[in-house]
């Protein structure tokens, strides 16, 4: 994708992206395993607002900033690990996270899980394995991205094991729960959780984005990338912080959700060039118009069932994932 | 390459979505016996079901019952005896130490290979297929009944078990209708339906069963079509399932900030005789008694309620 980023083109791409997740938003907020009628949600009727208010609203922001976090990160570490693959669950992070709840869905006592001590327990162990897998990647001193996928894979399946042992060992109680988290979903959590989740993911996103241009430079080389005035070792860094924080905040509250930080950046890499000033905000908005949007068919497709958000994430994903592959090895570079 | 630890993940998420279903099979109740014939009376029983456990026990066979699952709590009895292992995860050395000539079980995906290495080693095994209404409890019943010889026994024990489910449909008959819901899962949220053991009983003990338009078993729901059904009265079995979910509105004990439910603005979310209710074995009508009281708090209590040994 060879073709300059005009201002016109980055303005129309950015719109465009807005738009699809404020179109993804409005359907989220209308679909859902009931009917709403909004006209009671004015009107105050106290169930119409509890379904519409308490339930439905926080649910869909959760989602869009679950989505938007998952989609740039997976845009920022792709050029970072200058690894088509890449994405968020990657970089080890979900995997501390997972442990730490697991561990905490096992044994914490009743009354600590029922007061949504879990994420807080999550977000721990995000925080702490993303500093050790940042410190095992580090090779002579410098964040050598081929060593960072593989500890952070590597630390994954560590942590996979780990967890099937633990739960192997607890009761059908504490398995069922386990079971549950792990499936991953957007949950629904009081106003001031998903405030919160927004300050975090904002803070990490305006990181990101301001090292996009030093992310273009990067697929220069790292001696090209330097002479032109990036320290590629120091955008790591900050990439791999910045996703981290990212990932922590989304997978201690909503689990492990595939396929949404790996997709979304390889089609609008396809359809916005790769560009990564464009690239990333992009993204942003991509990833959650994508995430809300698989909510809602998960919430209303199966009404009043309602679907898990990963099948539907990877129902769309898993086909588009295989395409990829397959077009990816007739023109290689288009990838990244 | 970077898949791989992803994979690893969803192969531990596959396991977990098999326990979930196992945990629904567990729910269900157990119908006919794999060879129903009446059989010499063995000597030494194991079981690998509670609601199965229960009923030996009901038809006067404790003394001969030398092994049980680690679920298999009721009655007191039960719990000092040997364990060998869950429902969905028996093993089969345990079993065959114990020298039992009969193994009673419900099929599942979980303990087919045991049960199988178990029958192969020459010992008797009874499978009481799983489903869940009322009609499939009583023939599992009767089928553990006849695996174990006790044909006329098993007879009275369900007979007994009806003559006080309709003593509770004839007193539930007269007074209102709230409309109920029970819940036997919060994440996801999974209801008693009208073809479950659970939603026939409580049509039986005077409630309208949200889940009725919906249909099924144990159909799972949004929580958004809890809040539109409007429940008078909330039976939350979800704590005895062993739910303790995620957090905010989904966590057990907060049902509170769902204050729009009519169920939580009057006080009427029933936690209490949860494990009861998720027996459909021989306490069937304590189950009733108990669904009744739930749904009319102000009617006189069902009589003789804490009788289990219905027929002996």
């Amino acid at each position: 994708m060879a073709t300059r980023l005009t201002a016109r083109r980055f303005a129309a791409g950015l719109a465009a992206t807005a738009a699809a997740a404020l179109l993804a938003i409005v359907a989220g907020l209308a679909l859902g395993s009931v009917p709403v009628d909004f006209a009671a949600v004015l009107a105050g009727d106290p169930g119409a607002r509890t379904i519409f208010v308490d339930l439905r609203l926080p649910r869909v922001l959760l989602a869009a900033i679950v989505g938007a976090a998952l989609a740039v990160s997976g845009a920022a570490l792709q050029p970072t690990l200058r690894n088509p693959l890449a994405s968020p669950e990657i970089i080890g992070v979900s995997g501390g996270a997972a442990i730490a709840a697991v561990l905490g869905l096992a044994f914490l006592p009743a009354g600590a899980l029922a007061s949504g001590l879990v994420p807080v327990v999550a977000f721990a162990g995000a925080t702490a394995s993303s500093l050790l897998v940042f410190q095992l990647a580090h090779v002579r001193g410098r964040l050598d991205p081929y060593t960072q996928v593989l500890v952070g894979v590597t630390f994954n399946t560590f942590a996979a094991a780990l967890i099937l042992l633990v739960h192997a060992l607890v009761d059908l109680r504490r398995s069922h729960s386990i079971v549950f988290w792990m499936m991953g979903g957007i949950a629904i959590e009081p106003y001031p959780v998903v405030a919160l989740a927004a300050l975090l993911v904002g803070a990490a996103t305006a990181v990101l984005l301001r090292e996009a241009r030093s992310l273009d430079l990067l697929a220069l080389g790292d001696e090209q990338a330097r002479a032109l005035g990036a320290d590629a070792d120091a955008v790591r860094r900050r990439v791999f912080l910045a996703s981290s924080m990212l990932v922590g905040a989304v997978v201690s509250l909503c689990g492990i959700i595939t396929f949404v930080g790996l997709v979304v950046p390889h089609v609008l890499r396809r359809l916005l060039g790769s560009d990564n000033r464009l690239l990333l905000p992009a993204s942003f908005f991509g990833g959650a118009a994508f995430l809300v949007a698989c909510d809602a068919i998960a919430r209303w497709v199966a009404a009043p069932a309602e679907l898990p958000v990963g099948a539907i994430t990877a129902l769309a994903g898993a086909p588009f994932f295989i395409h990829l592959l397959r077009r990816g090895r007739e023109a290689r570079g288009g990838l990244l | 390459m970077a898949k791989r630890g992803f994979s690893r993940l969803s192969g531990a998420r596959l396991q977990v979505l098999l326990a979930a279903a196992l945990l629904a099979a567990a729910l269900a109740a157990p119908v006919t016996a794999g060879e129903a014939a009446e059989a010499a009376p063995p000597g030494r029983v194991v079981s690998l079901v509670p609601a199965i456990t229960e009923t030996l026990f009901a038809l006067g066979l404790g003394p001969r019952v030398v092994g049980v699952s680690s679920y298999c709590d009721y009655p007191p009895e039960a719990r000092s005896l040997p364990k060998v292992g869950t429902f969905s995860e028996p093993v089969a050395e345990a079993i065959v130490t114990l020298h039992p000539d009969l193994v009673l079980t419900s099929p599942s995906p979980g303990n087919e290979t045991s049960v199988r290495a178990v029958e192969r080693s020459g010992i008797r095994v009874a499978v009481v297929q799983s489903e869940g209404g009322l009609g499939e409890s009583r023939a599992a019943m009767l089928a553990v009944a006849d695996a174990v010889g006790e044909h006329e026994a098993g007879l009275r024990l369900v007979g007994a078990i009806d003559a006080r489910i309709a003593a509770v449909g004839a007193r539930a008959a007269a007074l209102a209708h709230p409309v109920a819901a029970v819940v036997v899962g919060r994440e996801p949220l999974v209801l008693a339906g009208p073809a479950s053991y659970l939603g026939e009983l409580l049509v039986l003990a005077g409630g309208r069963n949200v889940a009725d338009p919906v249909g099924g078993r144990w159909p799972q729901v949004g929580i958004e079509f809890l809040v539109a059904a409007a429940p008078q009265v909330l039976v939350d079995l979800s704590i005895a399932m062993g739910d303790s979910p995620r957090a905010g509105i989904d966590a057990p004990s907060s049902w509170a900030s769902l204050s729009s439910l009519p169920a939580v603005a009057s006080g009427r979310v029933v936690t209490d005789r949860a494990s009861l209710m998720l027996r459909p074995g021989p306490r069937l009508g304590d189950a009733a008694e108990a669904l009744f009281e739930a749904l009319h708090p102000q009617s006189p209590a069902g009589t003789g309620a804490q009788a289990p040994k219905a027929a002996q």
